[in-house]
């Protein structure tokens, strides 16, 4: 196991030299390359400033308010529908056509209507997340193996103990799996919408270093959003062990 | 003879007319709400009208022509896609030093949206086709290294014990042997990263194109043309949707064994 | 000595207004005394878990009453306990083994928290899992989850245990201890046991009274005493010839019931609707 991260570290170290390498000796040109160290100079420099670390935030930002806003509509609206069939039957047809409608193809639509400011961004994400949210949700309630509820009944719970003690637990490890998917989902969409219609935030910061040939900062801008990505992946990871490491079921 | 009561329970508990009758009457009120000018009707004007735009833009052929662009790029991207997520995915499942090499490196630039590179894919590619297909690429590759890589890791021991009882050692029982056991997960994948790649396509084309389907859209609303650009929205929702059915429908006729397979596993 | 639990006339159907429309239990009555032990055998298929189903009032019977204590009850009744042969399905995954055996008691408002956790430590070990209290169901042996699954039915003091196969998923070395984990359990607190089984000998080794059930629509067919003696031995017992001759009539019994069942599918509308 040891070894085998270190071939790994050594992989990636080689990769990161011959950055430097092919940068430094100008095998490509500078003004698109530039050395891996300048970029994590200037990273750092930014990082220090106000500039990137409010960008960051502002992309933050929104992404987890729109993710929130997702999470507080659906999670309730999933179990709605799976628990009472006519909601389901109403909702359903809905869902399904505007499943293949991604949150990318209406950003522009909803430039029209919300401008470039953070309520577009918000809703957008709102709206990606809003997908992989419900339909988990909806799935992990009626998932639930009847005979938990019949179990509960039989030891005299209450309609709402059921519901707080055997639904909630039992359908939690697949809910917990929509909101993981939505994350980076909502990053995504953060960067989408505010590399199409943005002026701030991450999107926006490696979009517009870009056009004034800032490149340096480009690269520093996109070092930062892959950390957001790798750092969001790690976390889930991490609260995914933690909460449903009871469930066997999906383990393989 | 049931009683009208109970024909209506039967509706609403069994039929999703409900939902049909509740879009129904969304679109209609949307209709009467552009008719009526209680919507600005430059933003959101009336579902006939841009069923008309739709129909006229469709006979024109713009539409069928940006949709063909997009479709392009899509797959070409997609086919690099294919064959750089299969081959590192299979190599990384079937030998561990592969893996070790590369894991770590992977595991760090997975999670990178795609679309941030985009900028830098403008600086190095230009802002002509070739940029779009390497981000469709890069966006594809990934899902399809996932599914490979575990889909081959999980080819059970006993199929290629088996194999090798039957003289069908490696490396020839790749192909015989690993690949096809490994098919259900590499044709999720597959699918998975054809609907990534068309979103991929046409988000590329907002940024910078000079066609398809994304440059249609904000082409369209920056020239206040809405009409088409719902049109344009309506259609790529549509592409997908025909992308995904096509897709599942040929991945039946040659992965039917599959759904018997797993069927009888679990019974 | 008091009928503790009395069925009369039970009917549940099925599909009442469809063309797989089924009768599984037709008029079934019988009634079971205070600290009895019974069981229930039959044919295959013969609706002996809807009958349990219904019993325990977890679904509705299509006709007839079920008396508790000569109370006619139509929801769960606190007095009652039941353990699911599906012991994987029923015990919460997410709960440890403490926290699913006080499940029971925490709808007994009256105690405190100390209180269910005494009670529910003491039923665990009165099931031999002393030291397991803190692990998890997919941790232990299927085996182990059943005593669990019977330990959350114990901390809850029922009055009537109702048991569905509970040993039918378990394998045969730890069926026989679980058999005897049982019978030192009833006989230490002296509840009313009805226990399903296809097990014609667990059956007859375990009760005082078995119920032979006859193939859908289910009624019962015979209500046979058990003169074996108590306490009942694996070894001592299985050597009795009476122990064969209570086998082998009900044997007899359901293998007739089983090809009356035969022959009357072969002119009865298809498919079999399990509950």
């Amino acid at each position: 196991m040891k070894q085998e991260r270190a071939l790994g570290l050594v992989f990636l170290g080689a990769l990161l030299g011959a950055w430097e390498l092919v940068a430094r000796l100008e095998l490509v040109s500078r003004r698109y390359f530039p050395p891996m160290t300048h970029v994590i100079l200037t990273f750092l420099q930014l990082s220090g400033s106000l500039d990137l670390p409010l960008d960051l935030g502002r992309s933050l930002g929104r992404m987890f308010g729109g993710f929130f806003l997702a999470v507080l509509l659906m999670v309730p609206l999933g179990f709605l529908m799976a628990r009472v069939r006519p909601a389901y039957n109403l909702f359903e047809p809905l869902v399904e056509t505007l499943r293949p409608l991604s949150a990318p193809a209406i950003i522009p639509v909803v430039m029209l209507f919300l401008g470039v400011g953070n309520a577009m961004k918000i809703f957008v994400v709102f709206y990606a997340c809003a997908f992989p949210i419900l339909i988990n949700t909806v799935d992990g309630v009626r998932g639930v193996d009847p005979v938990f509820v019949h179990t509960a009944r039989t030891y005299g719970a209450t309609s709402q103990e059921i519901m707080r003690k055997v639904i909630l637990p039992a359908a939690w490890p697949q809910i917990f799996g929509g909101l993981r998917t939505s994350l980076p989902i909502a990053l995504i969409v953060v960067i989408t919408s505010e590399l199409i219609g943005g002026n701030d935030g991450l999107g926006f910061f490696i979009l517009n270093n870009m056009r004034n040939f800032y490149i340096r900062e480009s690269y520093a801008g996109l070092l930062m959003v892959g950390l957001v990505g790798y750092g969001l992946n790690r976390v889930a990871m991490v609260l995914d062990a933690r909460f449903t490491a009871w469930d066997r079921k999906g383990r393989d | 003879m049931r009683r009208g009561g109970g024909g209506i329970r039967r509706l609403l508990y069994e039929t999703r007319c409900p939902g049909y009758l509740f879009m129904g009457l969304l679109l209609g009120f949307w209709e009467v709400a552009a008719l009526a000018d209680l919507v600005d009707a430059d933003f959101i004007p009336r579902i006939t009208a841009i069923a008309v735009s739709c129909g006229e833009l469709i006979r024109s052929g713009e539409l069928p022509q940006h949709v063909a662009r997009t479709l392009a790029r899509t797959f070409q991207g997609y086919a690099w896609g294919i064959l750089l997520g299969v081959a590192v995915g299979a190599a990384s499942g079937l030998w561990r030093p592969v893996h070790a090499l590369l894991g770590l490196t992977i595991e760090i630039l997975r999670p990178m949206p795609v679309v941030a590179t985009i900028p830098i894919g403008i600086l190095f590619l230009g802002m002509g086709n070739r940029m779009n297909v390497f981000v469709v690429a890069l966006a594809t590759t990934w899902p399809i290294y996932v599914n490979t890589f575990q889909g081959v890791r999980r080819v059970g021991a006993e199929l290629i014990d088996t194999g090798r009882i039957f003289g069908c050692h490696p490396p020839r029982n790749i192909f015989k042997i690993v690949l096809p056991a490994a098919m259900p997960f590499i044709v999720s994948g597959l699918r998975v990263s054809l609907a990534i790649g068309l979103i991929v396509a046409v988000i590329s084309e907002m940024l910078v194109s000079g066609d398809g389907l994304g440059h249609f859209i904000v082409d369209t609303a920056q020239a206040f043309r809405v009409p088409e650009m719902y049109a344009g929205v309506i259609a790529t929702a549509a592409v997908g949707y025909a992308l995904n059915r096509t897709f599942l429908a040929v991945e039946n006729r040659f992965m039917g064994w599959h759904k018997g397979f797993t069927a009888q596993r679990a019974a | 000595m008091a009928a503790i639990l009395q069925a009369i006339g039970l009917q549940k159907v099925y599909n009442p207004e469809n063309p797989t429309r089924t009768v599984a239990l037709d008029g079934l009555s019988f009634c079971v005394d205070q600290g009895e032990f019974v069981s229930f055998v039959g044919p295959s298929g013969c609706g002996k878990t809807t009958l349990l189903m219904t019993l325990s009032c977890l679904t509705e019977p299509t006709g007839g009453k079920i008396l508790v204590k000569d109370r006619e009850v139509a929801a769960p009744p606190p007095e009652m306990a039941v353990v699911f042969q599906d012991y994987g399905r029923s015990l919460f995954p997410w709960r440890t083994v403490l926290r699913n055996v006080t499940f029971g008691l925490e709808s007994k408002k009256q105690l405190s928290t100390a209180d269910r956790t005494e009670i529910a430590m003491r039923a665990i070990r009165d099931v031999g899992l002393a030291g397991f209290e803190q692990h998890y169901p997919w941790q232990l042996s299927g085996g182990m989850q059943q005593r669990v699954a019977i330990a959350r039915a114990l901390a809850y003091e029922p009055d009537i245990l109702l048991m569905d196969e509970p040993f039918a998923s378990v394998d045969a070395q730890a069926r026989t201890e679980l058999e005897d984990l049982l019978l030192g359990i009833w006989e230490k607190f002296s509840q009313t046991i009805l226990f399903v089984t296809h097990d014609i000998e667990e059956a007859v080794y375990l009760s005082d009274r078995v119920f032979v059930l006859s193939a859908r629509p289910a009624s019962i067919i015979n209500a046979m005493s058990v003169d074996l003696g108590r306490p009942r031995d694996q070894l001592a017992t299985r050597e009795l010839p009476a122990f064969w001759k209570y086998r082998h009539e009900i044997y007899r019994i359901i293998r007739q019931e089983t090809i009356r069942q035969r022959a009357d599918a072969t002119g009865a509308p298809p498919g079999e609707v399990r509950p």
